[in-house]
């Protein structure tokens, strides 16, 4: 001291800020091993519009000189949220093996990117956070300095920019008619009528009894087929149902949006894995993505096809003679126990007449 | 000699006629219809180009009964099945025989149909004039069938 002071004598206003900035760094670094004022600040920072808060040293509240306001926010820390975002929509890290050659690009994520992961992730991202995170690009990797496009926000955002508009609805429409016609042999020729009609609407013939039909018909032209085919009998029975699909296939559409990103970025890490650890891992990992994927996708177009063709079901029956007497307009026979034992009268009629040999 | 001579064509004649010893009618073919032939069930039948058709049932008349009952069996039967009668009336041929007359319209594979039933009885024969088609085609030929039945001889 008595150096200092010879040296220093004329500047005590200077040694008292120099150990008054030495205790305020002490405080600092106290207090941000204290997480719930850290995650406090933290949360202010970004609702504040500050970036990287978790970049920021000071406890809340703390008196700062202007020479230890926070750093400017890193581009690299940015990244590396969205690699987190992205990651954890898979349920697992890519990351979490033990290899070496990791563990120097992932150094334990500070506290507070873990709690600002839940405002960035989307909600399909389900999955929690993994435990480490590359807080870090690992040393020397030419990483782009920008949030990659396809990082999970940025797909799963429904208005990141303002300019999402909502998408049709996806709708399934069944619809289910019982119908009776003349009589039994009326049934068969009626089932061929419906399948034409179908044909005739660009649709195709589902399944087919003896006295139902299923068809499908394309979704614009469903209630156009649904008036035609209620004229070919008696309706007895209607129902249909709309079921709206939309949200399923937009949660779909987001996952495989995300898998296909961490599918290409698990690429890049194949190409530059350094030993066959780390390549086996990746690959196992990328095959469990595409089976994943493949599934997602046959789900969607499974989907698509159902809400691109409306399916069409008709029971068929004959009507009961009490009906046809009564729709006849005619007084109806007095009621007959027996048949006479002639046969040929049962013969008479337009069938018999009109069916030449 | 001339004994002989009869003998031989009394054999002839009745040769010749033997194979019209069924059930004897006649009737005029409409125009614009031909006549089929070999038709199992019917005695006669013919057919425009159209598909309506005209046809002649012959049948004994066991039970025998009269043409009240006849028509009315028919006629029962035929609603039973759908058919709806629109019309009944007597009928009087040229050759003067009296029968009775219902016409139906019935729906066949989403189309209107017309037919017609003619009844005819005679003490050993039943003879039933049926006459069907389209409505719209049939209506093109009513006045040819008419014609027919009123042709008809039992």
């Amino acid at each position: 001291m008595k150096l200092v002071f010879r040296l220093h004598g004329s500047r005590l206003g200077a040694l008292t800020s120099l150990v008054a900035s030495l205790w305020l760094a002490g405080c600092a670094a106290g207090s941000a091993e204290a997480p719930g004022a850290y995650y406090g600040e933290a949360k202010m920072a970004e609702s504040a519009g500050a970036p990287q808060a978790d970049s920021m040293g000071g406890a809340p509240g703390a008196p700062m000189e202007p020479s230890m306001a926070p750093p400017a926010p890193s581009p690299m820390r940015t990244e590396s949220l969205s690699e987190e975002v992205t990651v954890s929509s898979t349920g697992s890290s890519p990351f979490s093996g033990d290899s070496d050659g990791d563990e120097e690009s992932m150094a334990p994520a500070p506290p507070p990117a873990v709690a600002q992961a839940p405002a960035a992730r989307a909600p399909m991202a389900a999955p929690p956070p993994p435990q480490r995170q590359p807080a870090t690009p690992p040393a020397g990797a030419n990483r782009p300095t920008q949030p990659t496009p396809t990082g999970g926000k940025r797909v799963e955002g429904p208005s990141d920019d303002g300019t999402a508009k909502p998408a049709a609805p996806l709708l399934i429409y069944t619809g289910g008619l019982g119908m009776e016609v003349a009589d039994q042999p009326a049934i068969a020729p009626t089932i061929d009528k419906i399948i034409d009609l179908a044909e005739g609407m660009g649709g195709y013939l589902g399944s087919r009894t003896d006295t139902s039909v299923t068809i499908r018909v394309p979704s614009a032209r469903f209630r156009d087929a649904l008036t035609a085919i209620e004229k070919l009998g008696d309706v007895k029975r209607r129902n249909v149902n709309a079921q709206d699909v939309s949200e399923e296939y937009h949660d779909l559409e987001v996952r495989l949006a995300n898998l296909k990103s961490v599918q290409k970025r698990l690429q890049e890490f194949l190409a530059r894995a350094q030993n066959v650890s780390d390549a086996l891992q990746v690959e196992r990992e990328l095959e469990r993505i595409g089976r994943e994927i493949d599934q997602i996708e046959g789900r969607m177009r499974f989907l698509r096809a159902r809400a691109t063709f409306s399916t069409i079901t008709v029971d068929l029956s004959p009507k009961s003679k009490n009906q046809i007497v009564a729709n006849g307009g005619t007084p109806p026979p007095p009621p007959r126990g027996i048949e006479l034992p002639i046969d040929w009268i049962a013969r008479v009629g337009l069938e018999s007449l009109m069916t030449l040999r | 000699m001339e004994r002989k001579l009869g003998t031989i064509l009394f054999l002839l004649a009745a040769a010749l006629a033997a194979p019209g010893c069924g059930p004897g009618f006649g009737v005029k073919t409409p125009d614009g219809f031909v006549e089929l032939d070999d038709q199992e069930e019917y005695a006669y039948r013919a057919t425009s180009a159209e598909g309506v058709v005209l046809g002649v049932r012959a049948e004994p008349n066991r039970p025998k009964g009269n043409l009240g009952f006849w028509t009315n069996a028919l006629d029962l039967k035929l609603r039973r099945i759908g058919y709806e009668a629109v019309d009944a009336k007597e009928i009087k041929t040229k050759s003067g025989a009296t029968g009775k007359q219902i016409r139906y319209a019935r729906m066949i594979y989403d189309r209107p149909h017309t037919y017609w039933m003619t009844v005819f009885v005679t003490d050993a024969d039943v003879f039933v004039v049926e006459a069907g088609g389209d409505t719209r085609d049939f209506e093109k030929s009513k006045d040819a069938i008419t014609a027919a039945i009123e042709s008809f001889k039992p």
